[in-house]
This record gives C-alpha cells, sequence and structure tokens, in this order.
C-alpha cells in the first residue's frame, strides 16, 4: 500500500516536473523553485560542474593561440589575429610532414596489430577449459595495463638495452651479435606498436570476454546439433556475438590514428629515432617547451583534435550507414 | 562465468589436438611476454652486486639483497618524491572520489531541472581538449603552477568517470531513497547515511580508477611542477631516460645502476601488485558499466 503511493506521487512529480508547454517567466519561476527544493543536490554537483567548467573548457579559451602571434611574455591581449599563418607554417615544416607520416604509421599499425590481437586473444582464452590456465593467462595480460608508460618504459628499455637481457642471451647464449633495438629508427616504431598491443591487448580482451559471457548458450547448442564444430561455432556465433563491442572500440580507435600515444613516445623515444619515431604531439611538445612557439604548437594541436573527431564521426557514420547500428 | 561453458563433445574434452595445443602454446607465449618484465624487474631489484658482475645473462635471480632499497631510503630526493606520489594518490583519489560520487548521484537524480543541461557538460571535454600548451596556460593562469594543488585539482573530476558513476546511479533502486524520504530525511541525509554507505561498487571502482591513474602519472607532473614536488614517476624517467639523479646516490655501496633503477620501478610496481585483485575485480566492472551507457 505504501509503496503504491509513493510510485504514484514520485510519477505525478515526473508529470510535473516536465509539462509541455509553458511561458518563459512560468519556466523560470519553475527553475527557481527547483533550485530552492534541491539546492542540496545543486551543491553536490557543484565542485565537478565548477572543475570541468574551469579545466575542461578553459582550455578551449586558450585555442584561439592557434591563430596568434602569442608568446608568454606579451600574453593573450597583447597578441595579434595572424588568421591560418601558423597553420601555413606547419604545413610548410619538413619536421611536421614527417611527424604526421610517423604518427600514421606508427597509430594505424597499432589499429592494425592491436585490433586483431585483441580479438584473437580474447577467442583463445573463451576455447580454454583448464579454468586455472585461463585465470592465470587473464592475470597477466591485463597486468601491463595497470602500470604507466614511464614502468613500461623502464621495463622495455632495461630488456633491450645494449647490456639489457635480450642481449645478453644473443652474445653470450647463441654467439651473435648485440642488436640494437631503441636507437634504430627502422626498428623503433615496431618496437612502439609491439609495447602498445603489450600494453593494451589484455584488457581489451577482457571486454571481448564479457561479451562472450553474454552469448545465449542456447546458440551453440543448437549449432552442436547441426553438427558444427567448435571453429565453425566461433565464427558463426562468437564472432557475431561480440561484433557491437568490436564496432564501438574500432570506432573509438580511429580517432587515435591521428593523435595519440604521446606519453609512450616521450618516454620511449632518444633523438637518433626522430626520423621514424617522432610523432605530432612529441614535435610540438618540443615546439613549445623549448623553443616557446605556443601558437604553432597549439595549432597543430587543434589540427588533430578536428581530424580526430571528424574521423570518429566518419567511422561511426559508415559502421551505422553498413550495420544499421552506430555508437551514437 | 558458467555461462561461457559450453558444452562441448567428448572428443576436443578429451584429447588434446593439434589446435588445441596450438591455443595453449600461443597462449603461454602472450603469458610469458606479459609476465616475465614484471619478474625481471623484480628480480633485477633485489639482485647483489656481486651477483650481477658474475653472471653473463640476468634471465634468472640469483641471490637476494635490499641493498638496492636501502640505498633510495638514504636519498632525500627518492624519499621525497615517493612522498609526493603517496600524498598526490591519497589525497588526490579521496577528492576525486567524493567529487565524482556526489556529482554523479545528483546529476542522476530525475527531479533535477538542471540536471540534462548540467551533465551534457561533460559530454564534450570528453572528446574535445584544448591539447598541452592551452591546458598548460590554463593552469598557469589559474596560479596553480609549482604547486602541490597543480599535480591534484586540474584532474578533479574526469568525464568519462563521472559517466560511469551516474550510470550506476540512474540503475540505483530507488526505493531506498523513497523510503528515506518519507522518513523525513534531507538530500544530505539521503546521500550520506542511505546512498554513501550502499554504494560500495562504484566508490572501489572510482578509488582504483583515479588511484592508479595518480600514482601511473608522469606527464604533467613533469611540466607543472618544480623538481622537489615531483612524484617519483618522474624521478624514474630521468634516471632510465639520461641517467638523472643517479649522480652520487650509492657511494661506498657496490651497486649496479640497472638493479638501482630496477628498485626504484619496483617501489612503483609493488603497491599496483597488492592492489591487484581489487583493480581486476572492480576497474573491469566500472569500464564495462560505462560502456554500456556511457
Amino acid at each position: 500500500m505504501g509503496s503504491q503511493q509513493i510510485l504514484s506521487s514520485s510519477s505525478t512529480n515526473k508529470r510535473a516536473s516536465a509539462p509541455p508547454k509553458r511561458n518563459i517567466s512560468a519556466v523560470s519561476r519553475s527553475w527557481i523553485s527547483d533550485l530552492r527544493r534541491h539546492w542540496p543536490l545543486y551543491l553536490m554537483a557543484l565542485p565537478a560542474v565548477a572543475a570541468v567548467i574551469i579545466f575542461g573548457y578553459g582550455p578551449l579559451i586558450g585555442i584561439s593561440i592557434a591563430f596568434l602571434d602569442y608568446s608568454p611574455a606579451r600574453g593573450l591581449a597583447g597578441s595579434t589575429f595572424i588568421g591560418l599563418d601558423n597553420f601555413r607554417t606547419a604545413f610548410a615544416n619538413p619536421f611536421f610532414l614527417a611527424a604526421l607520416r610517423n604518427t600514421l604509421m606508427i597509430n594505424g599499425m597499432k589499429l592494425l596489430v592491436g585490433f586483431p590481437a585483441a580479438v584473437i586473444l580474447a577467442l583463445l582464452l573463451n576455447e580454454v577449459r583448464l579454468s586455472w590456465f585461463k585465470r592465470v593467462v587473464q592475470t597477466a595480460t591485463i597486468l601491463p595495463y595497470f602500470i604507466g608508460w614511464v614502468i613500461a618504459a623502464t621495463m622495455f628499455r632495461n630488456i633491450l638495452a645494449p647490456d639489457g637481457v635480450v642481449n645478453e642471451v644473443l652474445q653470450h647464449g647463441f654467439g651473435l651479435q648485440p642488436i640494437t633495438f631503441l636507437s634504430d629508427p627502422q626498428k623503433f616504431p615496431f618496437i612502439i606498436v609491439f609495447q602498445d598491443v603489450w600494453k593494451y591487448g589484455g584488457f581489451f580482451a577482457v571486454l571481448y570476454l564479457a561479451a562472450m559471457a553474454g552469448i545465449d548458450p542456447t546458440l551453440y547448442e543448437a549449432a552442436m546439433v547441426d553438427g558444427a564444430n567448435r571453429w565453425q561455432q566461433t565464427l558463426h556465433i562468437t564472432l557475431p556475438g561480440i561484433r557491437p563491442t568490436m564496432l564501438t572500440l574500432f570506432v573509438l580507435l580511429t580517432g587515435w590514428i591521428i593523435q595519440g600515444g604521446f606519453e609512450q613516445i616521450l618516454v620511449m623515444y632518444n633523438t637518433s629515432v626522430y626520423p621514424t619515431g617522432d610523432i605530432i604531439e612529441t614535435l610540438t611538445y618540443r615546439l613549445a617547451i623549448q623553443q616557446s612557439k605556443y601558437g604553432l604548437a597549439t595549432a597543430i594541436g587543434l589540427f588533430q583534435t578536428v581530424i580526430s573527431i571528424g574521423l570518429v564521426l566518419l567511422t561511426n557514420y559508415s559502421v551505422r550507414r553498413f550495420n544499421k547500428q552506430g555508437i551514437y | 562465468m558458467s555461462v561461457m561453458k559450453r558444452q562441448s563433445t567428448t572428443y576436443w574434452e578429451k584429447r588434446l589436438s593439434p589446435a588445441k595445443a596450438m591455443i595453449y602454446v600461443v597462449l603461454l607465449i602472450a603469458l610469458l611476454l606479459t609476465a616475465y618484465p614484471f619478474f625481471y624487474i623484480l628480480s633485477l631489484s633485489v639482485m647483489p652486486y656481486d651477483q650481477y658482475i658474475k653472471q653473463p645473462i640476468h634471465l634468472l635471480p640469483s641471490g637476494f639483497t635490499l641493498v638496492q632499497f636501502q640505498q633510495i631510503l638514504q636519498d632525500v630526493r627518492l624519499t621525497q618524491a615517493f612522498g609526493v606520489s603517496i600524498l598526490k594518490t591519497v589525497m588526490g583519489t579521496a577528492i576525486n572520489v567524493v567529487v565524482t560520487i556526489m556529482a554523479g548521484y545528483a546529476l542522476s537524480r530525475p527531479q533535477l531541472k538542471f540536471g540534462r543541461v548540467l551533465t551534457f557538460l561533460f559530454l564534450i571535454p570528453l572528446f574535445a581538449n584544448g591539447g598541452i600548451i592551452p591546458t598548460y596556460l590554463n593552469v598557469r593562469a589559474l596560479g596553480l603552477l609549482n604547486s602541490f594543488w597543480a599535480l591534484v585539482i586540474p584532474g578533479l573530476v574526469s568525464p568519462f568517470y563521472l559517466f560511469i558513476a551516474r550510470t550506476f546511479f540512474v540503475e540505483y533502486p530507488t526505493d531506498l531513497i523513497e523510503a528515506a524520504t518519507i522518513d523525513g530525511a534531507s538530500h544530505f541525509g539521503i546521500f550520506w547515511r542511505v546512498v554513501w554507505p550502499t554504494s560500495t561498487p562504484i566508490i572501489a571502482t572510482m578509488g582504483m580508477l583515479y588511484g592508479v591513474g595518480h600514482w601511473n602519472e608522469y606527464f604533467w607532473s613533469s611540466i607543472l611542477v618544480q623538481p622537489n614536488l615531483q612524484p617519483a614517476s618522474v624521478l624514474l624517467q630521468g634516471m632510465v631516460a639520461n641517467r638523472q639523479v643517479l649522480q652520487g646516490i650509492g657511494q661506498g655501496t657496490q651497486m649496479a645502476p640497472q638493479s638501482f633503477i630496477a628498485a626504484v620501478a619496483a617501489l612503483l610496481i609493488v603497491p599496483t601488485l597488492i592492489v591487484y585483485p581489487f583493480l581486476q575485480r572492480y576497474v573491469v566492472k566500472g569500464i564495462l558499466l560505462g560502456s554500456i551507457k556511457g
């Protein structure tokens, strides 16, 4: 009885709070009464809202620097508007063009290798019946997700250094010449791609495994009755079952083709691998920090953000077109 | 998990077919590739110098010493850096969690008229950010540069985590809140006495997500504050990349620099390993919660 009353009262509340049409003064009056009645709730949301306005939107004002001949000494007000000059400077700069190419190469390879790797890892784990083995592998493969890039870099630098354990084994175990891994421009992008897959593969696999757990088991039973083997079951039930998760992740990951991976490269690279390893963000970081070219750096950053959002929207659009379901 | 166990034919169950053997081999390689670097760092961190010199290959642990860790404790810069790391993680995470849970709860209340507008505010920063320079200038303009708060305040709330928290509270059982309302409890009373104690899963998820983020964070700490306020991750990177900080350490002690660096790294890894069972449980859950509706 009591709960009935509560339910009906809450539903009338909802209806009263969203009537179809009101004039403006009535709207503002109802807002004021809303504030008066629920101010503690607004107060609870206030710190987060203030933080997102100051630290989420505040930097967006700074994007104007992209169109100014900004210098820290002159400040925003003292800088003159120079239109798209910073963008022209960027595209005339051979270092920027090289960094753009490196970014597309490295991040594109990360997507091409990392995306299927996670799916395959999840599919393989899904086939394992020994639960302890499955748990051990899962535990180990997600581990790198929870450490920072500095730790990941420490590990890779230690292991791949000229006096690292890999070269120790090559030299003293097999009598081979040591290999320079981290200062060789030829190898550096591949090490970065490998490290990225190493760090995130297990985590994405967990997301796929969770999706696999949600697949209706009767589908497999029906398939077995029809005589489908494990491979056919994987192909026709498991993969279609995780397709929504795959599409969502794919759409989100395409945004990272043009930007992202900054901290990883920053902690891994050195001057000798600039030709292949310098990405847009590391270049702009040096332009800003070492040369104080704030306007140029911001313009390049803005270019990246715009392309990145465009890529996500475009991928989402194509996915929706071909599958009738996007992620938004 | 039991849902994932499909029934299989006796053939697959009883015999190790080549395909099945392949699966185990590939997974074993994945296991080795991901677990070995952790093992390697830990084994190097406790390796005595004489063992390090004697062995041409340092693939496996040999001997045990805590000399490297003693040296870390004797270096003021390092102890201070770990102090900053701990303070930043504990304080930052506590503030992050309270702010995010409060806002997530408040913004999930259906009776709130501004709720939708305010929630929408968090959507744009999820996709667009100003980039490194505007963010740096923003922090500078606010006068936070070179203060401890520069490490905590700019990341007060993560829009993505806020959406995860909000999703949790959208699905929170309303009868609990309504019962408390009938009893005459205020909004604050309901939140602190009813909602907060019954939201342990999302509080744990938030704590883990923010905590790991603070502990591992490197880049902003390296540019927003002076060296004496930099956390251990920044010092470690300095040591690894250009052998900074290493001068003067371990004078009079015999110690391989690799072992010393490994010991610093181990101190950053071990706390993560200790909370690892919780990480696996709560972080993955949280991300899944966020990806359903986020």
